[in-house]
């Protein structure tokens, strides 16, 4: 089973949702789509618009692959699976978003080995067919962002929550 | 104009630690939401308040505000500081915490004006630009932190690498291109 998701974004996506369309056809594979607020619904796949994130989840763990847009929920949610996923980036030009910022996420996606970028649409099939295996050495640096920020609570609650090297009012930085 | 529920606590001599925070959580309704879920074993102990886009995936949440989403919209933008005006006297935050996007803003605004201090955690989907959010918040947040260490040098000496819902641990040894010392040490 292919799992597609395009997140929560406002406009639509059919260069994406229609290439995983012609996929399903073309190989027959079960093929789940959320379109999320979009309005292009695929012929070929089962789909629908949200579900709560664990249902999301448990259907990204029984995917074969992952294919979604560069937004950071749906990259988060595939590298929260660990299998293996390829990001698509919406493009300003196609009016799928208003600016290009999914780029970065997918070059960064591409760069560190965690999955597959593809920018131009007809690479999907070979994509889909070929994916990298997800790398088993990935750990996000979670924990520690955590405890950054489970500090940064705890400094307010002590009540010492002034700039960096400034004393705030209390003077006790 | 102070929130000060931490205030009445220690008056109260409760100590350091077991002070209870009010929390403001301000996320936009999509991966922003879910980066501040992800963060929510950081306000064990303390109560939170969401303030979001109202959409599918916050109607879910327990504590939640929920606006609509007219960013763009110069009179709802108004709207929303009225609106944050009232939550925040009601409420009394003694911390806003935000993962963007531009619903920060007039949260921040507000949090300035009660003086709030604020940590502001920059969305993992910015790698490598700085987001118009990210850019003034840089400038009104107490904390400021990216989560790729790309970004550091794009924002400046502010901004912290302190680890990654997204980027991998081995990451956390990320550096400034300027500095020798890692800017994560503790």
């Amino acid at each position: 089973m292919i799992y597609v998701t395009v997140g929560t974004m406002f406009l639509d996506f059919p260069r994406l949702i229609g290439a995983m369309d012609a996929i399903a056809a073309n190989t027959g594979e079960r093929v789940v789509v959320q379109i999320g607020l979009g309005k292009t619904f695929p012929e070929h796949c089962e789909h629908f618009g949200f579900k709560a994130r664990e249902e999301v989840l448990t259907l990204e763990r029984e995917a074969r692959v992952i294919v979604c847009h560069a937004g950071i929920g749906s990259v988060l949610d595939a590298l929260h699976v660990r299998r293996p996923f390829i990001v698509v980036p919406r493009r300003k030009r196609f009016n799928e978003h208003m600016n290009d910022h999914q780029m970065d996420l997918a070059q960064a996606v591409e760069r560190r080995g965690w999955g597959l970028a593809v920018y131009n649409i007809e690479d999907l099939p070979t994509a889909c067919a070929t994916p990298k295996p997800f790398p088993a050495r990935y750990q996000p640096g979670k924990e520690t962002l955590v405890a950054a920020v489970r500090g940064f609570v705890e400094q307010v609650a002590g009540g010492n929550a002034g700039r960096r090297g400034r004393p705030n009012k209390e003077g006790t930085a | 104009m102070r929130a000060g529920r931490r205030e009445d606590q220690r008056a109260a001599g409760v100590d350091a630690a077991s002070v209870r925070l009010k929390i403001a959580l301000v996320c936009s309704h999509g991966g922003h939401l879910t980066e501040m879920l992800e963060l929510e074993g950081a306000f064990e102990g303390h109560d939170t308040f969401y303030f979001c886009y109202d959409a599918d995936t916050t109607r879910r949440l327990p504590r939640a505000y929920l606006v609509p989403n007219m960013a763009r919209n110069p009179l709802e933008f108004a709207k929303n500081l009225v609106r944050l005006g009232r939550i925040f006297r009601k409420e009394r935050p003694d911390l806003m915490v935000s993962t963007g996007a531009e619903i920060a803003l007039p949260a921040a605004l507000v949090a300035k004006l009660f003086r709030v201090p604020m940590l502001y955690i920059e969305c993992g989907a910015q790698v490598a630009h700085a987001s118009f959010t990210g850019r003034i918040m840089y400038r009104l947040a107490e904390r400021f932190l990216v989560q790729w260490p790309e970004l550091l040098d794009v924002y400046g000496p502010r901004a912290e690498f302190r680890g990654s819902l997204i980027d991998e641990a081995a990451s956390a040894s990320g550096q400034r291109s300027s500095e020798t010392t890692p800017v994560n040490a503790p």
